[in-house]
């Protein structure tokens, strides 16, 4: 009976039968299933339990909605500009073609930017993840220079002002990173690291608060690098001028 | 669910239309992967962390999803790979020990089970669940909870039927048992 009872149930969770035939007729089988049965519905009430947090739920939201949009919502009167800069770009890459990045620099710039898509995204909506709550400029270069000995700028960009910072590891070394919130109170990542062997990565040249920076579009984030007294900045999120914001 | 319930079927009947976006995917599947977070994680912050990792990890990844039925299984599949990832990083893998199915419970055993589950303390199933080996609870979770056939189950996991068959008989009787343990002590 047993071994009957055995071969039943394990038809049963496979989907081969649906068993009820069989615990029609058997007590233990019957049991067993209404056990089976309670602690299912016990289960289900756990996990109704904890919906996902309200501030989860928006930042993955809008993350998605980045991915959906379009990379870009340049007004038609910028476009003339934008044609500018993408026939600048081309001329760059034609002209310094020999100087491209080799493929291991190609794989390294790959898991740079996943690194910072990834960092970004887990703190940007996550204010108890700043270390340093403080939206003094001069005072989050402080910190960093107590913490890391790394004497960054925290730069003026229009339409911003810094939050708090942290720091974090940038594979497998320490990086400075600052939130800026914009207008929109979104979150920008600046990530502020020393110079790596490989070039920053990018497709197009831009001016961020009168830096000369190097656009890169991914995954519908921005990132714009710049280099300043020997640090690499990287900044990530949706920056509010390329959008029209 | 020993068997095949009819109340299982009326759920799958009554699944949402297919999400056409990934901000539709993950608007309608967030609690659940929320849910799911909190069970391999044991804890909310870890669970937050996860989530989102996972939810970057489909923005890379959902373009070259083909089959947009499958969301669901697809997403707690990323899930499940990025915690054991994180889970390898930190050298901290669990073991992994795959059984057939045996004995069970005695009926006895069984029926004191059931009125435990029923009139279960707020803490202790969280507590019972979370001393089953985690790929047991796993596959009770998916299965149970989240509602995946056990083909589906097999799929998100990346295991045999049977396997997950055996794991769910298993996951079953160890919650069983961690509760009793709870009424005992």
């Amino acid at each position: 009976m047993r071994r009957s009872c055995d071969e039943h149930r394990r038809a049963a969770l496979l989907g081969e039968t649906s068993g009820e035939s069989h615990q029609q007729v058997c007590h233990s089988c019957q049991t067993a299933s209404n056990a089976d049965r309670d602690l299912a519905a016990a289960l289900r009430s756990l996990a109704a339990e904890h919906p996902a947090p309200a501030t989860l739920r928006a930042a993955v939201l809008q993350r998605a909605r980045e991915i959906d949009a379009p990379a870009l919502r340049l007004p038609s009167w910028r476009w003339l500009l934008a044609l500018t800069v993408v026939a600048a770009a081309v001329f760059v890459l034609l002209t310094w073609r020999s100087l491209a990045p080799t493929s291991r620099d190609r794989r390294e710039d790959t898991e740079l930017v996943a690194f910072l898509s990834k960092d970004h995204f887990k703190y940007r909506h996550r204010a108890d993840r700043a270390e340093i709550s403080n939206g003094d400029p001069a005072e989050l270069e402080r910190w960093f220079a107590e913490k890391l000995e790394l004497a960054i700028s925290v730069p003026k960009l229009a339409g911003t002002r810094p939050v708090g910072a942290r720091r974090c590891n940038l594979l497998g070394r320490w990086a400075a990173l600052v939130f800026l919130q914009t207008e929109a109170r979104e979150v920008l990542s600046l990530f502020v690291y020393p110079p790596r062997e490989l070039e920053p990565p990018g497709t197009v040249d831009l001016e961020v608060g009168g830096l000369h920076a190097r656009l890169l579009q991914t995954q519908g984030l921005d990132m714009a690098f710049w280099q300043r007294s020997g640090l690499t900045y990287a900044l990530v999120g949706r920056i509010p001028q390329l959008h029209h914001e | 669910m020993l068997f095949r319930r009819k109340e299982h079927a009326k759920r799958e009947q009554a699944a949402p239309a297919v999400p056409e976006t990934l901000e539709e995917a993950l608007a309608t599947y967030l609690d659940a992967l929320y849910a799911t977070a909190r069970m391999l994680t044991g804890e909310a912050a870890a669970a937050e962390d996860l989530v989102q990792e996972t939810a970057e990890a489909a923005c890379h990844g959902w373009k070259q999803l083909r089959d947009r039925g499958a969301y669901k299984s697809w997403l707690l599949r990323i899930m499940r790979n990025t915690f054991l990832n994180e889970q390898r990083a930190r050298q901290r893998r669990p073991r992994l020990i795959d059984v057939d199915i045996d004995a069970d419970l005695t009926d006895s055993e069984l029926a004191a089970t059931t009125t435990r589950v029923a009139t279960v303390l707020p803490g202790s199933l969280d507590r019972a669940l979370a001393s089953v080996l985690l790929e047991y609870r796993e596959a009770l979770w998916l299965v149970e909870v989240e509602g995946l056939s056990v083909t589906e189950a097999a799929k998100a996991i990346g295991v045999p039927k049977g396997t997950v068959a055996s794991r769910l008989f298993r996951g079953r009787r160890q919650v069983r048992e961690a509760l009793l343990r709870g009424r005992q002590a």
